[in-house]
């Protein structure tokens, strides 16, 4: 089987784009985002998907894997929580691939420096 | 991050205006969690304490809860203090919902479509009641994992709109109950451990409804 990983950066996080990354979700794509979902948009990200559950479509998982904080003064830190931007990456696939994965843990592996 | 900075701070003077100013409403109490976590058991425990009469009904099969059910005027009595509220039971919250799950249940296939149909329409309902609520109680199955991304995407929206919450821990009858676990995965919120079955501790839960509706 071939993993499709398709990289949104995080300037494109939206509600537009969140609900039509979910198209481009099937036996073998994960979305990887570069950056930490907010609560509303997790929520928001349910909600589209749900909307969607069909016979070969039962939903999604995702996950974000937190990366911490780059800025080494208080002001970078400060500038950090405002701006929003939160160090990390979401990875989101369909519930059936996420899934499959789980069995067959080789079939993922992400490599982070 | 500075809109939600903003919309928080909002929130919170519009509840401070509204408590000096509005007439008293009735508050409204949320139950939020996964799907068979109890929630539906422990309102009905406490709409018999307070009313005589339950709320809906449970069941083994998950999302056996499909719409948000409503029950007023509940009056809970504590020292002095008359607390008034409307308890609000929504359906388990989850990212998938597969027929096939409830078919494994010994549900024929079309029943089984029909039950995952309305149990999303019943999760997107859920979601746009958070905007309605005033206190949550995030319910959560003590022999379970806590981590995992429901409980956090419930937990980061109730922070961010400033809904006061505190977490059930549920099923502590259960010989598997982990509720140091719990505890220790939310350390920011009031955790108590209560069994809605057997009523275990269940005195704790009205005491925490008086707290946070001071």
């Amino acid at each position: 089987m071939r993993l499709k990983l398709h990289f949104l950066p995080r300037e494109e996080v939206d509600s537009e784009h969140l609900s039509a990354l979910l198209s481009k979700l099937g036996d073998n794509t994960i979305v990887v985002i570069d950056t930490k979902l907010t609560p509303q948009q997790e929520a928001h990200l349910i909600k589209e998907s749900l909307k969607r559950v069909s016979g070969d479509f039962s939903g999604i998982e995702f996950g974000t894997l937190h990366l911490g904080s780059r800025a080494k003064t208080v002001k970078g830190r400060v500038v950090e929580f405002l701006s929003g931007h939160q160090r990390g990456l979401t990875l989101i696939g369909s519930s059936s691939l996420i899934e499959k994965i789980e069995h067959h843990p080789r079939l993922l592996q992400l490599h982070l420096r | 991050m500075v809109i939600g900075h903003i919309r928080r701070f909002y929130a919170h003077v519009r509840a401070l205006v509204e408590k000096i100013f509005a007439r008293r409403r009735e508050i409204k109490i949320g139950l939020y969690g996964p799907p068979n976590t109890g929630k539906t058991t422990l309102a009905n425990r406490i709409c018999k304490d307070c009313l005589g009469e339950e709320l809906g009904t449970v069941s083994e099969i998950e999302h056996e809860t499909r719409t948000v059910q409503l029950k007023e005027k509940i009056k809970v009595q504590r020292a002095s203090r008359s607390l008034l509220f409307t308890l609000i039971d929504t359906p388990g919250i989850a990212t998938k919902i597969d027929y096939e799950q409830f078919v494994k249940r010994g549900l024929t296939k079309s029943d089984a479509k029909e039950r995952a149909r309305e149990a999303t329409r019943g999760v997107i309902d859920a979601i746009r009641w958070l905007d309605d609520v005033d206190i949550v109680f995030l319910v959560v199955d003590v022999t379970k994992a806590p981590i995992n991304q429901v409980n956090v995407t419930i937990l980061g929206n109730l922070e961010v709109r400033g809904i006061p919450t505190a977490i059930i821990a549920n099923k502590m009858d259960l010989k598997t109950a982990k509720f140091h676990r719990l505890r220790a995965a939310f350390p920011q919120h009031k955790t108590i451990g209560v069994s809605a079955k057997t009523g275990k501790n269940f005195e704790a839960v009205y005491e925490t409804i008086a707290e946070l509706m001071k």
